[in-house]
């Protein structure tokens, strides 16, 4: 089992590292090749990513979150599931170049510094846990998703305005699909942001080293006020365009940089490794 | 002695005997293309006279940019002579008057011109589609007056077939090459679709009308004409099922519409930015699209950097055009790749046509000598033991015979003078067998025949 399991691990950021290169080729070239093997070497490489994250998981007894790498791989696995679905709604792979290659930074730094035989922390073999961990996870990544359409929402927008007609124009979906890719995962990622908040002010009260001063949850609350905010402006201000798209990309921004200051600097209950 | 000596065609060097003789856009003026349009009924009628003469097989192709005839069967000269006769009996015209203008392509190069042709490689607008359409009616009107057979039917099928991977592989057919329809492709790119979109046209001139055309055939669902002079403006609204307003209400119209196409030739700006930020506020900060069609501008230039609104002029449609077309000519050369392994597949089938006789008769032949073995010694054995035996035999025989049957198949055998399927007909006596009645005639297959 160990030993499929690291095998799994090893072969799962080649994959994904073929799938960007064939999603880049399909950008830069629409190459015929890459426009047939893009979306099959993807869905291959998130499949063989789950069947890993399920025997890990199954190995350990709990869900395979245990540390940052551990939830760095279960992000980059949700994030190439969300991209999926959204290159099946879309029917568009084009934007597959800005999401993938993220998939794959993240699995490759996640597959070479976990370690998978670590004993997870007896503290986190809780259902409140999981939950916390899960909704987290999921939160994160619909920001993620949100905040690549927001970025590519703004190329599209520049390049609109500047009537620079590049590859960018030639090759992304078209602006209000950008924009409700982007207000759709916003909207996603705070519901479960939210859900993540309320699980861990639950479960933090049965954890005796825990505390609501954590920088960590004074940071996640910050981004959450944000996202929060894009929202509200989007529904009931009718803020439309490029002011939303900011305020998602500035709350992302916020929350993946206090993570991972917060991670290099140790200082929190929310560093488990 | 040798198939040639026989009086037989060697493999492979069995002549395609297909030559086009035609015009188009690039040898000859638009006077010349008129007067050698064929009607579809003209068409039908030199089908049937090029095929009564000596061509077996025809096919003419007559759109507004070129007039082709295809024969298969005659000889180029002959070929040429014949087309001049139709065309002086049908149209009158003789083409001894047209020495620059005609081009006379033979054999591989002809099926090679068809297949640039259905592929638009060799249209006036690099890559339009219109041609793939024109190709195919031509080919059922050829079937229809009796000229396609085996050679034009398999050559158009291949033909749609190398048309269809190019625009599909390819961006060869992609993107606006006109101002009209770059319009409409800018609108998509910020709106997605056009369906139900509320449009304003500011204008009812000529440019007015034909991008309201576009616009309507792209989906929009509402219009307003708002026109200085009602007329025109009402004449326009009822031709796209739109309502009619006067230029002064432009302002107020603006926070309805989606996408706005001015074309008048007003002197001075109809709409700047202060009118462009209050429709934006009235309108929840959706977004707005303004293509400005008109010289000068309708729109102030610096209602662009009002935000979500996105100003399109002449100059920046015409930039789209001239970049897709650009984007279209770089896929020449994965086009014409495309077009080569069309003919390459072709003439591989029209090889095939060559061996297939011989191979009918050497499966024949093999057949016999198992068939002749077995029931040499049927009175030796049993019912059961027959069956397999029947069983073993035509195993070892379909064994043994696959791979020539497939070598000869595929094998470029012209480069060797035929001498491979020489050496089969010698080494079993396949002349043996038509010399005593067999079945060694050169038969052309039907257009169901042999693929590659």
């Amino acid at each position: 089992m160990d030993i499929l399991i690291a095998l799994l691990g090893t072969f799962v950021p080649i994959l994904y590292g073929l799938a960007s290169a064939s999603y880049a080729l399909l950008f830069a070239r629409d190459d015929a090749f890459a426009r047939r093997a893009s979306t099959p070497l993807l869905v291959a490489s998130v499949a063989v990513h789950g069947l890993e994250i399920l025997l890990r998981g199954a190995m350990k007894g709990m869900l395979p979150l245990g540390n940052v790498f551990e939830s760095a791989s279960a992000i980059a696995f949700s994030i190439g599931a969300v991209y999926l679905y959204v290159e099946a709604r879309t029917k568009s792979p084009m934007t597959g170049i800005f999401v993938v290659p993220v998939v794959f930074l993240l699995e490759a730094v996640a597959s070479a510094f976990v370690d998978r035989a670590a004993p997870a922390p007896a503290i986190l073999r809780s259902t409140l846990f999981g939950l916390h961990a899960s909704a987290a996870i999921l939160g994160y990544c619909a920001f993620a998703v949100g905040a690549i359409y927001g970025l590519l929402y703004l190329a599209l927008y520049h390049d609109l305005k500047s009537r620079r007609f590049s590859l960018v124009y030639d090759r992304l979906p078209p602006l209000e699909v950008l924009a409700q890719m982007n207000i759709r995962s916003l909207t996603v990622g705070f519901a479960f942001l939210s859900a993540a908040i309320v699980f861990g002010a639950v479960w933090v009260t049965t954890v005796t080293e825990a505390s609501f001063l954590d920088p960590k949850v004074s940071f996640t609350l910050v981004s959450w006020a944000v996202f929060g905010f894009g929202i509200l402006a989007h529904f009931l201000l009718g803020w439309r365009g490029p002011r939303v798209i900011y305020v998602s990309v500035a709350g992302f921004l916020l929350l993946v940089s206090s993570s991972v200051a917060i991670n290099l600097v140790g200082s929190s209950f929310h560093v488990f490794h | 002695m040798s198939s040639t000596e026989r009086g037989m065609t060697p493999l492979g060097a069995a002549p395609l005997a297909l030559t086009c003789l035609g015009l188009s856009h690039k040898t000859s003026t638009l006077e010349v293309r008129e007067a050698l349009a064929l009607s579809e009924e003209e068409s039908a009628e030199a089908v049937r006279r090029l095929t009564a003469g000596s061509a077996i097989e025809a096919l003419v192709l007559s759109t507004c940019n070129r007039t082709e005839f295809y024969t298969q069967g005659a000889a180029p000269d002959e070929s040429r002579r014949l087309v001049r006769e139709v065309v002086l009996g049908i149209k009158g015209f003789d083409l001894a008057r047209l020495d620059g203008a005609l081009y006379v392509r033979s054999e591989p190069d002809a099926v090679r011109h068809l297949f640039r042709v259905a592929c638009g490689l060799d249209s006036m607008v690099l890559g339009e589609p219109e041609i793939l359409g024109q190709v195919h009616h031509s080919a059922d009107l050829a079937s229809r007056a009796g000229g396609a057979g085996p050679v034009v039917g398999r050559m158009t099928e291949l033909a749609f077939a190398a048309a269809k991977r190019a625009r599909t592989e390819t961006a060869i057919g992609a993107g606006a090459v006109s101002v009209a329809s770059a319009s409409v492709e800018l609108a998509r790119k910020v709106f997605g679709t056009l369906t139900g979109r509320r449009v304003l046209i500011v204008g009812a001139g000529e440019a007015a009308w034909r991008a309201a055309e576009h616009v309507r055939a792209a989906g929009a669902g509402e219009f307003v004409i708002a026109n200085r002079g009602d007329e025109r403006g009402r004449r326009l609204a009822e031709a796209v099922g739109g309502r009619a307003v006067p230029l002064a209400t432009l302002a107020r119209e603006l926070a309805w519409a989606d996408l706005v196409v001015t074309a008048t030739s007003a002197p001075a700006p109809l709409v700047r930015p202060a009118e462009a930020r209050e429709a934006i506020r009235r309108r929840g900060g959706r977004q707005i699209v303004f293509i400005d069609l008109a010289v000068p501008r309708d729109v102030d230039p610096l209602v662009n950097g009002v935000p979500n609104v996105f100003v399109h002029d002449l100059d920046a449609l015409r930039s789209i055009v001239e970049a897709n077309l650009e984007r279209r000519r770089r896929e020449v050369p994965r086009v014409e790749a495309i077009v080569e392994e069309g003919v390459a597949r072709f003439l591989r089938w029209h090889r095939s046509l060559a061996v297939t006789p011989t191979l009918t008769q050497f499966r024949k032949r093999v057949e016999a000598i198992r068939v002749a073995e077995v029931e040499r010694h049927r009175h030796r054995l049993g019912e059961a033991d027959m069956a397999e035996v029947e069983a073993l035999t035509r195993a070892i025989v379909n064994k043994i015979l696959h791979t020539p049957t497939t070598r000869l198949r595929e094998a470029p055998d012209e480069l060797l003078g035929g001498t491979r399927v020489d050496a089969l007909r010698h080494l079993f006596d396949l002349d043996g067998d038509r010399r005593n009645g067999g079945a060694a005639r050169r038969e052309a297959p039907g257009p169901d025949g042999p693929r590659d």
